[in-house]
């Protein structure tokens, strides 16, 4: 619970640009400490221009509205500074860098937040155990360590290689954006374990899902239905369910949020 | 048996009548140039005072200018006082009277290329008269042209008509003390094509047919000018499939293409330098200055040529990438058989943002042909986000061929993207083995291949014309492979 | 900026030096003959293919006219070189061979011989173990070295001979003042031999420099040869380099060019792969930071069959320098079956900055594979924004970045102390830099 009962992420009216197209359009959502909420919608929805702009990903123009995190202007920070605060996004398609080892990132990000919050950065041993551990959680090879970020990795290894960073740099607010796209069932328990390690008091974890089954396994405490741009209805989990069953077509844009 | 052939006169050995001939009515003017030869033809051609200015502005440029000399291209010197500069339309009183009388080989090679009949008699120099149909498709063609409000007609008739819009847009892509043979023909071009699209209009044909039509004789001096207004869109096709057989060896040409806000230009080349024979060295020596203005936003110019036979290029199309988000496109096909050499390439100049170029050249190399590909890509330090991806792939049939591929690429700014790549290939004799165990002959699996091998090219290609530069390209590998 | 032209101030310096350099009449001659072609060509300009984006009168800066004077002090001469264990030293000295500072003696099939020892005491022996430079345009500054020629190094390795430490071949650069030096490097290797060459260009004292290097080397067949060149000069020196391998049958030529110092560079590289089966990998490293200019030229000739290149060059320029990559492949009709691939990927990381490329193949004959590639881009965005969403600040991430497009050329440099050096420039100063090489 954040120390004064305020939203670790509380974003009103927000309305975004991507070049000509106006993408979010009053989009307001409050997230705190504990919550898992789910956000779903069709298509060319925003999902993911939503999780992006919350990162900070260049080519996005806020044209209103406000962001905040922790009580902060989330929208004034840089993409790193955002990181080293604490939030996490899980890529829907996490980049191959070749070049750049999984184990060199995994490292400078764990020491550059360490640092960040004048905490001493770890040694070569402290760390490799650390990671050690949350690769057999994973259910993931040491020999990924040495190779590039994501390099060769399948869409499920890429998947998990996000959840792996995630459980190592610990989020206060993790995004995950269509996570759980192109898994197999087996994958996906590895990724829905992964997440439900890390629910917790002090964590809030935003998951963006364009199908229900993730929800299966990671339960969300609401669940919100993004169309036109905006949150068009909120509910609990049976919401997902009948989302399931129906389709989103008979939610029109401008329905009041429940 | 065979009729007489025009003669492949050399440029050296012409004969002319010497003097100056002041009586406007003659056909051709004495060889020699100066500034009352230039008077001369401009009379001649009746036009008005701001055309007379500009080709004397430009010979007197010119005569301050040096011609340039090239390492690697030879040809005889060129005596510029020994050229007639002007002659009216030849009369072909001494042609074939009939397709009786045209060498039957002549013949044969245009039924392998997919000539309408209606066409071959006028390209085999069969007299004017005999030939029908050709006067009542080009009125139907006038008539679609000038409802869409195009204008479409010789150079001269430009200049007699539409003055106003010559004047204007002349010698704004290529300037006339822009290189040696761009001066020149400044001042003593002979006639061209001109083209006008106004705002919004979608040019209802391919200019290529009623081009081809009312083909005259290549002159050595043309001067094309196109011009596409804001919206608007236009394809053009030059040159033809049959046998180019050439008495002037040396072609100076200027063609330029203006595209304004959101218009597109689309400019095909299809040509068959015809040497003379297996053995034929020297070929046509094209200093011809082919340059695009991606004028507008979001304007588009595309170069397509597919080229046979012996031509040495000087100066290569080039598009000149000035408007935020314009886009220019070389697509190449260029076949050397035999001992021929061809020369191709491009330049693209990136100046405005976000700008976009796409080169890919296909060279095929037989005989003991030689192929070269010579292209620039250049990025100006203003030209944010430029892209440019080039393909440049060469195939070889033989022991005895050569390819080769000389790009440059000059990059001055930060966010620019230039993808450069080449391969060389040969059709292995796997390739063949397999569609000849599948009962194709060698010559049928070749052209299946090399077709392959240029798809990406033809596609690029006007419709009527990709059938024939297919044949085309058939023909000129007749006996390739062996 | 010496107003006087060049060519005349080579003239003038070689008229004053020349009657009191070693080797007799035959040497006399010799250079006289180099110079007076010099002279009637001229040094390449902007006009020849290959030199068009040389900063010409960049060159011309440099103080042909005088002469360098030899200073030699040891104990900074090793805080400049790199820590290679047991290698055998070859130092010259602005270009001379300096024999103290020099560790290499005849062992285990290696000779090295002292060239101006050599010209002073067999004088025609001298002058036919060296090459005749050409008079095209890419061989005047090498006519210009034999026309100054009075120093350097002749290396053999004896056919067989496998040698276990590398030859380090030091060119430091001592001249107090301004100047220019010339020198020779001819380099033999026996056939079935084996030898890493490093070549290491540095200098003591920050003067405006520019040294002039006209070398060659030969393989013989199934001769093995691994050679290093690490240019890290000081910020006002300048090198000009021009280097003739010819490999025999079945030899293998790895290069790996480190071009990570100076103001300027202009390397050549001429490589006639002559016998069948040779094979050579060429790898190449620039970067092109404050003010630099990195001019790169390489030749790669196919004459016998079944020749093989494999060539990879990165190159990267910043601030206001300027890099540009001519590499040249051209296959003969003696070369069938021949393979040839080349790539050259360069960054362009500021506005001021240039890059040019001209990659070029001359295929002669059909049955061959060959390709080659070029691309000249930026750091790409997606990347940047993932390092920077792990809490990487921007600058750290583009040095990692900036490191991982090198990486693979880096990475194949046989020395570590040599790798060192370059990540050191390259990545500047990431934390952790032994994570970055991962398993090595």
């Amino acid at each position: 619970m954040s120390d004064d009962g305020r939203p670790i992420l509380d974003v009103r009216d927000l309305r975004v640009r991507a070049g000509e197209r106006l993408i979010l359009d009053g989009l307001s959502l409050a997230v705190r400490a504990g919550e898992v909420h789910a956000i779903m919608g069709p298509n060319g929805s925003g999902k993911s221009t939503l999780t992006g702009v919350l990162a900070g990903r260049p080519g996005y123009e806020v044209v209103s509205g406000s962001a905040s995190y922790l009580g902060r202007d989330l929208l004034a920070m840089a993409p790193e500074l955002r990181a080293r605060e604490g939030l996490f996004l899980a890529f829907q398609y996490p980049v191959e860098i070749p070049g750049v080892n999984n184990v060199y990132l995994l490292k400078a990000a764990l020491n550059a937040q360490r640092k960040h919050r004048g905490l001493p950065e770890l040694d070569a041993f402290e760390f490799l155990n650390l990671v050690r551990a949350k690769l057999a959680s994973m259910r993931m090879d040491e020999s990924l360590l040495n190779r590039g970020v994501n390099e060769g990795f399948s869409g499920g290894e890429k998947k998990r290689n996000e959840i792996l960073q995630m459980s190592l740099l610990e989020p206060t607010l993790a995004l995950l954006d269509e996570t759980d796209s192109g898994l197999d069932i087996d994958a996906l328990k590895v990724v829905a374990d992964g997440v439900n390690a890390m629910r917790g008091p002090g964590r809030a974890i935003v998951l963006v899902t364009h199908y229900q089954r993730l929800l299966d396994h990671v339960v969300p405490d609401q669940v919100h239905v993004l169309a036109g741009g905006r949150i068009v209805r909120s509910g609990g989990r049976e919401l997902a369910l009948e989302l399931e069953r129906r389709g989103y077509d008979w939610l029109k844009p401008g329905t009041a949020a429940a | 048996m065979s009729a007489k052939q025009p003669e492949l006169e050399s440029l050296v050995a012409r004969k002319y009548r010497h003097g100056f001939v002041t009586d406007i009515a003659s056909d051709t003017v004495a060889p020699g140039l100066g500034e009352d030869v230039i008077r001369l033809i401009s009379a001649k051609k009746n036009e008005p005072a701001f055309m007379l200015d500009w080709r004397l502005k430009a010979y007197r440029r010119w005569t301050r200018m040096r011609e340039p000399t090239w390492a690697h291209v030879h040809y005889p010197p060129i005596d510029f006082q020994a050229i007639s500069y002007y002659s009216a339309p030849k009369q072909n009183k001494d042609g074939p009277k009939s397709l009786a009388e045209v060498d039957p080989k002549l013949l044969e090679t245009y039924d392998k290329l997919g000539i309408p009949l209606h066409e071959r008699a006028r390209l085999a120099g069969v007299a004017v008269d005999a030939v029908f149909d050709s006067v009542s498709v080009a009125t139907t063609f006038k008539e679609r042209l000038a409802e869409a409000g195009v204008i479409f007609c010789p150079f001269s008739e430009a200049v007699q008509n539409h003055p106003e819009l010559v004047e204007k847009y002349l010698g704004t892509v290529v300037p006339i003390g822009d290189n040696y043979y761009a001066a020149l023909n400044s001042a003593v071009f002979t006639d061209g094509s001109f083209v006008f699209v106004p705002r919004g209009v979608r040019c209802p044909m391919e200019l290529s047919t009623y081009f081809r039509i009312n083909a005259s004789k290549t002159g050595q001096f043309e001067r094309t000018l196109i011009v596409a207004e804001e919206g608007s869109h236009v394809s053009y096709l030059e040159g033809c499939t049959a046998p180019m057989r050439d008495e002037n060896q040396l072609h100076a040409a200027v063609v330029e293409l203006i595209a304004l806000d959101d218009a597109e230009i689309k400019y095909s080349t299809v040509q068959n330098w015809y040497p003379g024979d297996e053995n034929g060295v020297g070929g046509i020596y094209n200093f011809v200055t082919k340059r695009g203005d991606c004028r507008g936003r979001n304007s588009k110019i595309s170069w397509t040529q597919v080229e046979t036979g012996s031509a040495i290029t000087w100066k290569y199309p080039s598009c000149i990438l000035r408007g935020d988000g314009s886009v220019g496109e070389f697509h190449s096909v260029a076949l050397a058989n035999h001992r021929q050499q061809a020369d191709t390439g491009t330049k693209m100049i990136h100046m405005g943002r976000d700008t976009r170029s796409t080169i890919v050249s296909k060279g095929i190399s037989a005989g003991h042909g030689q192929n070269a590909y010579r292209g620039l890509v250049k990025v100006l330090p203003g030209a944010d986000g430029a892209r440019n991806h080039t393909q440049c792939d060469s195939l070889l049939m033989g022991p005895n061929c050569g390819a080769h591929t000389f790009p440059y690429l000059e990059v001055r700014n930060p966010t620019a993207v230039v993808e450069h790549e080449a391969t060389t290939s040969k059709i292995s004799d796997d390739q063949l083995f397999y569609c000849l165990q599948r009962g194709i002959s060698a010559e049928d699996a070749v052209n299946m291949i090399v077709n392959g091998f240029c798809k990406q090219v033809f596609r690029e290609l006007p419709m009527e014309f990709a059938v024939e530069a297919q044949n085309l390209l058939a023909v000129s590998l007749e006996g390739a492979v062996g | 900026m010496n107003p006087v032209p060049v060519l005349d101030r080579i003239a003038a310096s070689h008229a004053r030096r020349a009657p009191s350099l070693a080797g007799g009449a035959a040497w006399a001659r010799r250079r006289g003959e180099a110079l007076g072609r010099l002279v009637a060509r001229g040094l390449p300009d902007r006009r020849d293919e290959n030199w068009k984006y040389l900063d010409h009168a960049r060159v011309g800066e440099y103080a042909f006219e005088a002469e360098p004077g030899v200073r030699t002090d040891r104990a900074a001469l090793s805080g400049r070189l790199l820590d290679v264990r047991g290698a055998h030293r070859v130092v010259l000295v602005d270009g001379r061979y300096d024999a103290h500072l020099s560790s290499a003696g005849a062992s285990g099939g290696l000779e090295v011989e002292d060239l101006a020892k050599l010209i002073e005491v067999d004088p025609q022996g001298a002058i036919s173990l060296l090459r005749t430079p050409g008079e095209q345009a890419d061989d005047r500054y090498a006519l210009l070295a034999d026309a100054f020629a009075e120093g350097g190094v002749l290396i053999r390795v004896a056919a067989g001979s496998i040698l276990a430490a590398p030859v380090y071949l030091v060119h430091v650069a001592t001249a107090g003042a301004p100047a220019v030096h010339h020198s020779r490097v001819v380099v033999d290797i026996g056939p079935g031999a084996r030898v890493t060459l490093l070549e290491h260009f540095t200098a003591l004292g920050g003067a405006a420099v520019l040294g002039n290097l006209a070398a060659e080397l030969a393989l013989g067949e199934r001769a093995e040869v691994s050679h290093m060149r690490l240019h890290q000069h000081g910020p006002a020196a300048a090198q000009v380099e021009t280097w003739v391998v010819r490999a025999a049958a079945r030899s293998r030529y790895e290069h790996h060019l480190l071009a990570l110092g100076g103001r300027l560079l202009r390397s050549n590289l001429d490589l006639l792969l002559e016998g069948a089966h040779a094979a050579c990998r060429l790898d190449g490293l620039f970067l092109a930071d404050g003010d630099r200019q990195v001019d790169l030229l390489t030749q790669v000739k196919h004459q016998g069959l079944a020749t093989e290149t494999v060539q990879e060059y990165r190159g990267i320029a910043t601030a206001r320098g300027r890099g540009a990559f001519n590499g040249r492949i051209s296959v003969e009709p003696s070369a069938r079956g021949s393979n040839a691939s080349q790539t050259s990927r360069n960054l362009l990381l500021s506005p001021l900055a240039e890059i040019n490329a001209r990659p070029q193949l001359e295929i002669h004959v059909d049955d061959v594979q060959c390709r080659h590639g070029a691309t000249i881009g930026t750091l790409d965005d997606d990347h940047l924004f993932y390092l920077r969403s792990r809490g990487l600040d921007e600058a750290a991430a583009r040095a990692l970045l900036t490191f991982a497009f090198c990486r693979d050329v880096i990475g194949r440099v046989p020395l570590g102390p040599v790798r060192d050096a370059a990540e050191v420039l390259v990545a500047g100063a990431l934390p952790d830099r032994d994570l970055i090489r991962g398993t090595d």
